[in-house]
């Protein structure tokens, strides 16, 4: 095994027990992490079997191999942009309904305190 | 006896929410005044308070989609038989609330859109904003198979049946024309009548007519996104 794979495992391996710890830690959740956990195993795979580049690049037609690396990279990031977007658009969603139910329960408190105030009167 | 509740979207609007709400009692029908306070940093609430009516007060900005929703939410808990929707810059004259909700006590129709281009008044607009007011009539009319002349008017009514899917289904981006056309995809009626509306008193419009062409854009490709999404409500439970 070459100096810069033993670094690259680590380097994955780093990234995979610092994203479970995150989750431990409550900072990120399961269901966001996912995409981290297999991003960092996709790298260990191309890590370990150096091969595979090469093999992907000549299938894809490919002419320089490590321009595939920049391919999965890009996908990568878009996927994960995707998948904030989508985060973000619910989020929006869930603070919309929390606004408006405030609104509709301070009313209701209103409401309440005056009918109380004029049956104490 | 019909219970009626009129939603007023609310942003920033010192300048004419006493009169819009005066115009609506200056009425002989029996009509709850409901404002919708989206977050003003101006004396709306207070105004709203000193004329006695009831005021929702959202803590965050939504926009015109999730205020007006509110208001369905609060006419749905409240038990409201019609919902009115009226611009709260004194665009809409309250004199005519009564052709709005005419449709819907003889219950031919779930929703009624007053429209300022069937020949009641002349409304005046800029050159760009009338040639993308005609475009995305025509699509929107195209696509509920009937002519939907005003789509973006604000000032409408609904009957139970439009609250209670409103309430739950109320688009926030562009939401009166994609009102529309979810409406008519969840099989409600829809109807238009002539009304007069007046230029606005004070403040300023949301829509800038530099931007319309942008504008027209967005809400062609949301009304298109909106035909082609399932209907939520199931065809058996339809015209019950």
């Amino acid at each position: 095994m070459s100096t810069i794979q033993i670094v690259l495992i680590a380097v994955c391996f780093v990234m995979v027990t610092f994203i479970f710890s995150m989750i431990r830690k409550r900072k990120l959740r399961e269901e966001y992490s996912l995409l981290w956990i297999v991003g960092s195993i996709v790298m260990a795979v191309f890590v370990l079997w150096r091969d595979l580049l090469e093999i992907l690049a000549e299938h894809l037609g490919i002419f320089y191999a490590p321009n595939v690396l920049l391919l999965i990279g890009l996908f990568f990031g878009v996927l994960m942009f995707l998948h904030l977007t989508v985060v973000v658009s619910k989020q929006a969603d869930e603070n919309k309904n929390l606004v408006q139910k405030i609104a509709l329960l301070q009313n209701m408190i209103e409401e309440l305190e005056k009918t109380c105030s004029s049956e104490s009167s | 006896m019909v219970r009626i509740a009129a939603i007023i979207p609310a942003y920033n609007e010192e300048a004419n929410i006493h009169r819009v709400i005066r115009d609506i009692r200056s009425q002989d029908i029996d009509i709850k005044v409901v404002v919708v306070n989206d977050c003003s940093t101006d004396s709306t609430e207070s105004i709203v308070r000193r004329e006695g009516e009831t005021v929702l007060n959202l803590t965050n900005n939504l926009g015109i989609g999730g205020a007006v929703q509110t208001g369905m939410r609060f006419a749905r808990d409240e038990g409201y038989d019609i919902a009115l929707q009226v611009d709260g810059d004194g665009q809409h004259p309250a004199s005519e609330i009564k052709a709005l909700i005419e449709p819907i006590r003889n219950g031919n129709v779930d929703v009624v859109i007053g429209s300022r281009f069937l020949g009641k008044g002349d409304f005046q607009s800029s050159f760009a904003r009338r040639i993308g007011i005609r475009i995305i009539s025509l699509v929107n009319s195209i696509l509920v198979g009937q002519r939907i002349s005003d789509n973006t008017s604000g000032f409408r009514a609904f009957n139970r049946r439009a609250i209670e899917f409103l309430s739950e289904h109320y688009p926030q981006d562009y939401p009166e024309p994609v009102a529309v056309v979810e409406l008519f995809r969840n099989g409600f009626r829809i109807a238009e009548v002539p009304v007069r509306m007046l230029e606005r008193e004070g403040g300023e419009s949301s829509i800038s007519s530099i931007s319309s062409i942008y504008y027209m854009v967005k809400v062609l490709t949301a009304s298109l996104v909106a035909f082609t999404r399932k209907p939520v409500v199931r065809k058996d439970k339809r015209r019950s």
